[in-house]
């Protein structure tokens, strides 16, 4: 696969572009069948006990058909930890009846007095070794830590040799809910012991297998299926709450379908949200900005959470920056809040906003300029990984970062944060009479996400009589386009035009093998290893076939390696003069298909009989990476932002946004750029819109509706402002070599904090939201 | 949402009549009573609502008798797009041109504008799960929970929330008179500038039988602006707006979004457009997170200024 005729490919579209630009895309709840609508009642406390549910006036109310509770829904409980716990479910034959009757279920709670809401506090009694509150969700402490990195002398004994220091404390960053277009949904019914389901999610076989250990079901009892999803990725990834109570609702009612749909509010209430993260980074290093020493510790807020996904906050610090001696550690805060979980780019964007600062805070304390302070200290691309001694297979950030830097015309544009300059003074004529300060900064680092781990994840393909074939996709739809990238890998790996290659059924667990969650950091090369592996057994099968016919058969000792194909064509190598199509073959071929695991990039391997890859470095690179050694495939992302900050009324606006991302091998050109694009609006929304609204005294999370929750529109997001560019970085991890691009896109929010820190040389304290006016002019000293 | 009974009007007179009939409240663009009745934000949304958009020759823009007359009908895209009142009352075009997005201008009357309920992230709340004091609660949980968007001249009736509306500000602003099925009201009356107290869920001082029929703002060429400031620029409420209307030297300036109806200050300088911004946060109090509202209320009456002066 030398010379791509798909991949990268700008003129590929998506398979599954049609339907959804004329409306015919179908979504959960768009499924017609009869079935009652359900509602949930959510808790009114913060923490304690129901101790009695009366539903009495609800069921009196016409068109109500039942309700459930803690009692019927094996995943609810009747211990309350966050304001906003679902504590009873009412079905009707209409959903605003449900949802009126919820209105009117009557619930009594034996309130706890020992809740815990502040992380702060939390922290500070853990700390002191005093926890007289306890969330209620770790045991007996609020806080657990989940990773710890020790290299060298350590953090602590690394400082104390190092020359100088500087010690850096950051807040709280922002947390916020995914609030997808489409809120969370699930539609299920009984026929007899096999239960059947419909849900949007990113992972239908890992929300099967929720299912089965939820309710007690053996696996093939459980059918699941997916269709169109509308935004929100991340909050679709393990989502299984609606489909088990809607399951509950359905077996209650004799196996009835029954349609459990949120509303905006239970949406944002009940369902998963990005934590917020605040740090303390301790930074040792020479005259010269060499970095000698790092301690630092991340602290999350995952409010009732206990999935530790916060574990690799320090990753992109740990693994882009030469530092020999370092602690870096995790620590997991539980509160009675709702849960927060996968956001897009999980656990990297809190934590850079504090070690992207650290560094810009430590280059103003140098008096440099904080590009050449990350360039002094970025690792090379042909230096091992510090932590567990492999190389990367395409870690190309040194180069990165100076692309983005000649992009932007950075050298002409930085000033020193001491002599302040206005947008005019350093844009020029374009900007007449523009006030405002200008700002520059480039921040970005290596990712944990996008690794190829493709071993456990299966691929289906199955030939057509005419040539054509069909790819049965595990998938649900992405935003990016998940199953067209599938796909393309298929078409490129059999030689066959794209168009040739048809999506067949897909987000069904009756036909399909598990090929892991449909997330952009994951799935192309989790997923796309295991469809290259299943079209190399087809090409295996189709040309084993296709020797035993004319012209191939009469060449002497002809094997099936002496064949390839190209553009649907099947070719004897050494004379492209005899040649059989795909449909010259399949018309005579019996029934073929493949089916395969992919690989893993991180474990050593090679290439089997039919020319299936089993894992490591694809080929040799840099002199030391050999073809079948373990090599690391993260991806990443380096970005620059020039912003103007209005001193009068602290608003910020982003001049230009340049994302470049590291996608390895590009393989579906148009969902790359799409979601590179959709990362720099998540800058952008992250930076100055939305973060989630408590009332502190409650734990009630009050910014319930798009009103409250302030989600910028795509009218307040500039994106003719964006230059959204796909690095390929030639990484060998595989034959395709790509890397997850879905959640590094949207790492660098901290450009634009160190952007106004550049502007006005003020730090502004984002104290659980964005970096929004009030805080602007706060740091200002006029609020 | 809450169930409730639709009826159709073809006259103010017959409006008025279908209202003493219990609970029961007018409705016209629709765009936030249907919007508190989905969320059931309160215990007192009405069972009927009565539709008053089939009430013919209620919609005009027309200069007659000395006023330029607004049939309260009329939707905030009509008035933002008429060319008399963009030339002529440009703070009152400029004031319906940034309501919310083009879908709801489009549907929005001015008299449903200036009906809205307050703006409290309190008050808002589904299912009234805070019964605040403005649905007959005992407290205002802004006073001591989030107040960040609220009011900083204080409170009228111990509540913190902002009217909301941009037409209010403008209205005030231009000294206009709101014509209605009962009396003819002067703006700063109708919104009630010098009371004390707050007339339960309302923005302003209409009776429970009373519909807005008409606005009527004298005729003549203002030089006005309309300045809003929120943190989406969108589609958003105004956290902060200065409408700014300026004759001889001296401007009125009407803040909306900073306290419970807008805020009149007359005979403004415009000598100095700085002193002039900080004469109309005179009063103000930082003693709530919304604190930063009074130095972007100054900025934006300075920039009116200096973009009208």
């Amino acid at each position: 696969m030398a010379k791509y005729k798909v991949l990268d490919n700008i003129e590929i579209h998506d398979q599954q572009a049609w339907p959804i630009v004329t409306g015919t895309a179908d979504f959960t709840c768009d499924r017609k069948m009869g079935q009652y609508y359900a509602a949930e009642k959510t808790a009114t406390i913060m923490k304690g006990r129901v101790t009695r549910i009366d539903v009495s006036k609800a069921l009196a109310l016409p068109g109500v058909k039942g309700f459930v509770t803690a009692d019927d829904v094996p995943t609810w409980n009747k211990n309350i930890y966050f304001y906003g716990q679902p504590v009873c479910g009412i079905i009707a034959d209409n959903w605003y009846v449900a949802i009126r009757a919820t209105g009117l279920v009557d619930v009594t709670y034996e309130e706890s007095k020992d809740a815990i809401f502040d992380p702060d506090e939390a922290l500070k009694a853990w700390e002191q070794g005093r926890e007289d509150k306890i969330a209620g969700t770790f045991g007996g402490t609020n806080v657990l830590q989940s990773s710890n990195t020790e290299r060298g002398r350590g953090g602590i004994n690394g400082l104390k040799s190092a020359k100088n220091q500087i010690d850096c404390e950051f807040g709280w960053t922002v947390s916020h809910a995914h609030n997808e277009l489409e809120p969370h949904s699930a539609l299920a019914w009984w026929i007899g012991d096999q239960l059947y389901f419909i849900v949007g999610t990113q992972y239908i076989h890992g929300i099967r297998a929720s299912l089965t250990a939820a309710l007690g079901l053996p696996l093939n009892k459980v059918h699941a299926m997916t269709r169109f999803n509308c935004g929100g990725f991340g909050g679709k990834a393990v989502e299984d709450e609606a489909p088990i109570v809607a399951a509950a609702m359905s077996r209650k009612l004799n196996g009835h379908p029954v349609l459990l749909k949120h509303t905006r509010r239970t949406n944002i209430l009940t369902k998963k949200r990005q934590f917020s993260t605040r740090s303390k980074i301790s930074i040792g290093y020479d005259d010269d900005g060499t970095f000698q020493a790092i301690d630092a510790r991340f602290y999350s807020n995952m409010g009732v959470d206990t999935w530790f996904c916060n574990g690799d906050s320090e990753f992109g610090l740990r693994t882009t920056y030469r530092i020999p001696n370092a602690s870096f550690a995790s620590y997991v805060v539980s509160t009675n809040a709702p849960e927060r979980k996968y956001w897009r780019c999980v656990q990297d964007p809190p934590a850079a906003m504090n070690y992207d600062s650290a560094i810009d805070k430590l280059a103003y304390k140098l008096n440099m300029d904080p590009y050449k302070l990350r360039m002094k200290n970025i690792l090379r691309k042909d230096e091992i990984d510090q932590d567990n001694g492999l190389y990367r297979g395409g870690f190309e950030y040194l180069e990165m970062f100076k692309q983005v830097h000649d992009a932007v015309d950075y050298d002409r544009k930085w000033f020193s944060p001491d002599t302040p300059k206005t947008v005019e003074e350093v844009l020029g004529s374009a900007y007449r009479g523009d006030k405002r300060l200008y700002g520059i900064s480039i921040c970005g680092h290596y990712d944990s996400h996008g690794q190829a781990q493709g071993y456990n994840r299966g691929g289906i393909i199955k030939m057509n009589t005419d040539g054509t074939c069909q790819v049965a996709s595990g998938s649900t739809r992405g935003s990016c386009g998940g199953n067209t990238i599938i796909c393309n890998i298929t078409a490129e790996a059999l030689g066959m035009k794209p168009e040739d290659v048809i999506l067949g059924t897909w987000g069904n667990t009756d036909y399909s093998l598990d090929p892991g969650i449909q997330a952009g950091s994951s799935h192309t090369t989790g997923a796309g290893s295991a469809y290259y592996n299943a079209a190399k057994e087809v090409l295996y099968k189709v040309f084993n076939v296709a020797i035993t016919m004319d012209p191939f058969k009469s060449i002497h000792n002809i094997k099936w390696t002496d064949l390839e194909s190209e553009d649907s064509i099947i070719y004897y190598a050494k004379d492209h003069t005899k040649k059989l199509t795909f449909a010259e073959v399949m018309a005579v071929a019996p029934p073929i298909a493949g089916a395969s695991n992919g690989w893993a990039s991180t474990t050593k391997g090679g290439q089997n009989e039919m020319g299936q890859w089993t894992g490591g470095a694809y080929r040799d690179k840099f002199n030391v990476i050999k073809k079948g050694d373990p090599v690391n495939t993260y991806g990443g992302a380096v970005a620059c932002a020039e912003i103007a900050v209005d001193t009068e009324t602290g608003e910020v606006e982003i001049l230009h946004y340049y994302n470049l991302v590291d996608t390895g091998t590009s393989i579906f050109k148009h969902g790359v750029l799409k979601e590179i694009g959709t990362g720099s609006e998540l800058v952008h929304a992250q930076s100055f819109f939305f973060g989630d609204v408590y009332d502190e005294q409650t734990g009630a999370l009050i910014s319930t509706n798009y009103t409250e929750a302030q989600f910028p529109t795509y009218m307040d997001i500039k994106t003719e402002h964006h230059d959204n560019v796909d690095y390929q970085s030639d990484d060998v991890g595989g034959p395709f070599g790509c890397h997850g691009i879905g959640e590094p896109c949207v790492t660098n929010y901290s450009t634009v904090l160190c952007g106004i820190f550049n502007a006005t040389g003020v730090w502004v304290d984002p104290d659980k939201g964005g970096m929004t006016p009030d805080k602007v002019l706060k740091a200002l000293g006029k609020a | 949402m809450k169930d409730f009974k639709h009826l159709s009007a073809t006259s103010f007179d017959a409006a008025v009549a279908l209202l003493a009939n219990g609970k029961s409240e007018v409705i016209a663009g629709g765009t936030d009573l249907i919007y508190s009745m989905k969320g059931m934000h309160t215990p007192n949304l009405p069972d009927t609502v009565i539709d008053i958009k089939n009430i013919p020759d209620s919609a005009y823009v027309k200069e007659e008798g000395g006023y330029l007359k607004i049939g309260a009908l009329t939707t905030l895209a009509d008035i933002a797009n008429n060319n008399t009142v963009r030339g002529k009352y440009t703070v009152l075009a400029e004031a319906a041109e940034l309501v919310a997005s083009t879908e709801l201008r489009n549907v929005g009357t001015i008299g449903g504008n200036i009906c809205q309920k307050p703006r409290c992230i309190y008050y808002r709340n589904e299912f009234n799960e805070f019964p605040c004091i403005r649905k007959g609660g005992a407290t205002c949980y802004a006073l001591t929970g989030v107040n960040k968007y609220h009011s900083i001249f204080g409170m009228m009736g111990s509540c913190l929330a902002v009217c909301p509306s941009d037409i209010a500000p403008a209205l005030v602003a231009l000294g206009a008179k709101i014509v209605t099925t009962k009396k003819t009201w002067e703006a700063s009356d109708f919104f009630g500038l010098d009371q004390r107290r707050f007339n339960g869920e309302k923005i302003n001082w209409l009776a429970d039988d009373e519909i807005v029929k008409e606005i009527q703002i004298l005729t003549a060429m203002y030089r006005s602006t309309y300045k809003k400031w929120s943190f989406r620029k969108a589609i958003d409420f105004p956290m902060v707006s200065a409408a700014v209307v300026i004759k001889d030297s001296k401007a009125t300036v009407a803040l909306g979004g900073v306290y419970n109806t807008p805020r009149l200050f007359i005979d403004i300088s415009i000598s100095n457009a700085t002193a002039a911004g900080e004469a109309c946060v005179k009063g103000a109090v930082n003693t709530f997170d919304s604190a930063y509202k009074i130095q972007i209320a100054k900025t934006m009456v300075k920039r009116a200024i200096e973009e009208l002066a």
